[in-house]
């Protein structure tokens, strides 16, 4: 277990005039489980592998503990990286994938037997020792592969969008998986996913990466309730934004005036509401008129997309009223303390 | 080459109608490859057991193993011969693996500005006839000091085979994920031992299969040897042509057989790595 911390590190591919990670300055916890999240092509998998050591910065530093690691050769970095694709080594049977790393170490013989034996009980893979790799279901591969990975009791485990192969259902059980194995082990674990309901189940943290930067690190919560810009907020499924000038309490938008409580500074903002906290009617506060193009009944809930000024946003609300909204012209309300307001940086 | 295994590549069970047919002719297919391979080998087989055979007759009129005793005796130098060809295939493949076995990998791996330039250049050896350059090979490698040595006809013999040898590994290594190696450092494997344990169990079929070509075309190669081993390094075609243009049949005979032999062993121990079930020629696959 060790703590990773990752200096002004960037990496730029041969070739490439643009870097694929600029800048990225942040510290995983010991034991901590941290997601990298972001849309294909960020540059989350570039830092995977720049912690793993298969790739070397541009700049910048990587620590394990106090150790600078920048150097340090990927097979004796006790960083282990497990790969989207498993890469389970094809005509090895599972028990010698599992055992790779160890025979690596020129570990003694009975004690190689002895720890993958002890890992091919914790993944339930014992009766499938003998088999390759090639007659193995996709979540039994995952499985070997985190076998192999974690068989080594790295300081770091480092995953490569875990889950992304998987089908639906052994995907809720791949992630409690991990989930208890991270937590009896407590290695530190960094996992790359492009899935925000992903890392919102598994991290506990997450650091949110476009275009090669991190842009936003926090508890999942944050990211729906203060997101960072509104990339971020779209990001996380709200799209229910519009820009506006904020002065001392109110910001003025192309649909009215909005008290908020925000104390962002004065200027170009973005305001972002929840779709769960806008409100039917005229509470006497930010209200205002839309039209209600669709209506969809989810069973709890029903779920509204309504026309503000050209964008569509969504408003959910309770499914008791059960009268039908389509096509008609509603009023609606911002509660002001749930307004998050966006300052725009200048660009 | 592809066919030498498993042959039909069609499967039976999928052809209705008359499966007893489809057997028949399976066989018969079977048998005539095998008959024709094997068919000119008969002639001379008998040929070289024969003491005097003349036009009208069908089979040799007196038999005799003259021809046998003759190359096994150590004034016919055959068996100098069979080891200079042998050492020379084997230094030559060997050569040819060291150097295509990057080459390919650096093919197949990568995109890189004048790529079909330099694959046309390797291939050149291939479309440009040997005879068309040997001239002034020669006069280089009298220069170089390199006429009439082992190491100057090892150098010769590279020049048509290696090709063929970075052909097959750059087909191999298209097929081939690097990510593989990535793996096995990150789980503590160092380079060396990487490329044992990974890369070179996933590219063998290939290496097998270009060692196949290279040594094939080392052996049987006569006007490159002859030309720069200057008479001095002799192997068996060299031998063979002398042979021949003396017009001794029988011993000719018997010499060409011995020169069959070690490509027909080689071929069936190696068969396995040029069948369709071994994955083509190997390299894991992208997935």
């Amino acid at each position: 277990m060790s703590s990773v911390a990752l200096h002004q590190l960037s990496h730029s591919y041969a070739g490439s005039t643009y870097p694929a990670v600029k800048d990225i300055d942040f510290t995983i916890e010991k034991g901590e489980l941290v997601s990298l999240l972001g849309p294909s092509g960020c540059g989350k998998t570039t830092t995977l592998k720049l912690i793993a050591g298969l790739l070397r910065p541009t700049s910048g530093e990587i620590y394990f503990d106090a150790d600078r690691v920048t150097d340090v050769k990927p097979e004796r970095r006790e960083a282990v990286m497990v790969f989207q694709n498993y890469l389970l080594f094809p005509y090895m049977s599972i028990e010698e994938n599992v055992g790779f790393g160890l025979r690596m170490r020129r570990l003694n013989k009975q004690v190689i037997a002895q720890r993958v034996q002890e890992m091919l009980a914790v993944m339930k893979l014992e009766k499938l020792r003998g088999r390759k790799p090639a007659q193995l279901s996709g979540g039994q591969q995952q499985r070997a592969a985190l076998a192999r990975a974690l068989v080594l009791q790295p300081k770091v485990l480092l995953l490569d969008e875990p889950l992304s192969n998987l089908d639906a259902h052994l995907r809720d059980e791949m992630r409690e998986l991990i989930l208890s194995i991270q937590r009896s082990l407590g290695v530190t674990t960094i996992f790359v996913t492009h899935d925000q309901e992903e890392a919102v189940l598994l991290a506990d943290r997450i650091a949110l990466m476009f275009d090669g930067k991190i842009q936003q690190v926090g508890e999942s919560k944050i990211f729906y309730e203060r997101p960072a810009s509104r990339r971020i907020a779209s990001f996380f499924g709200n799209n229910n934004s519009i820009s506006g000038f904020k002065e001392n309490r109110r910001v003025t938008c192309s649909i009215g005036e909005f008290l908020v409580e925000s104390d962002a500074a004065a200027g170009p903002v973005t305001v972002v509401i929840r779709p769960e906290s806008i409100l039917f009617g005229d509470h006497g506060v930010n209200s205002f008129n839309a039209l209600v193009k669709r209506q969809i009944y989810m069973g709890t809930h029903n779920r509204y997309r309504i026309d503000v000024d050209g964008a569509e946003w969504e408003v959910i609300a309770s499914a008791d009223s059960g009268a039908d909204l389509e096509g008609k012209r509603v009023s609606f309300s911002l509660p002001p303390e749930k307004i998050w307001v966006i300052p725009e940086r200048g660009q | 080459m592809i066919g030498l295994r498993r042959f039909p590549s069609w499967d039976r069970r999928e052809v209705k109608g008359c499966p007893a047919c489809f057997q028949v002719i399976h066989v018969a297919v079977i048998v005539a490859i095998v008959l024709g391979v094997l068919l000119p080998v008969i002639p001379l087989l008998v040929w070289s057991f024969s003491h005097s055979w003349f036009f009208p007759e069908i089979l040799p009129m007196e038999l005799s193993g003259r021809a046998w005793t003759y190359i096994g005796s150590p004034l016919s130098k055959v068996a100098n011969a069979l080891i200079n060809s042998l050492i020379i295939g084997a230094v030559v493949t060997a050569s040819a693996a060291v150097l295509g076995i990057p080459a390919g990998r650096a093919l197949g791996l990568n995109r890189f500005r004048g790529k079909t330039l330099v694959e046309f250049l390797i291939l050149a050896p291939i479309i440009v006839p040997g005879l068309a350059v040997i001239m002034g090979i020669h006069v280089l490698f009298i220069r170089l000091g390199l006429v009439d040595t082992l190491f100057g006809v090892v150098l010769v013999h590279l020049l048509p085979s290696l090709p063929y040898m970075i052909m097959v590994m750059s087909g191999v290594f298209a097929n081939y994920n690097v990510e593989f190696e990535q793996q096995a450092y990150s789980l503590g494997a160092g380079r060396i031992r990487t490329f044992v344990h990974v890369t070179l169990p996933a590219i063998l079929p290939g290496i097998v299969t270009g060692s196949l070509f290279v040594f094939l075309i080392s052996w049987s190669q006569y006007i490159l040897t002859v030309l720069i081993g200057g008479g001095r390094v002799i192997t068996l075609p060299v031998l063979l042509f002398a042979f021949a243009a003396a017009g001794d049949n029988a011993v000719t005979t018997a010499l060409c057989i011995v020169f069959l032999a070690p490509a027909i062993l080689i071929l069936l121990f190696t068969s396995r790595y040029l069948s369709g079930e071994s994955g083509a020629m190997g390299g894991f696959g992208r997935l």
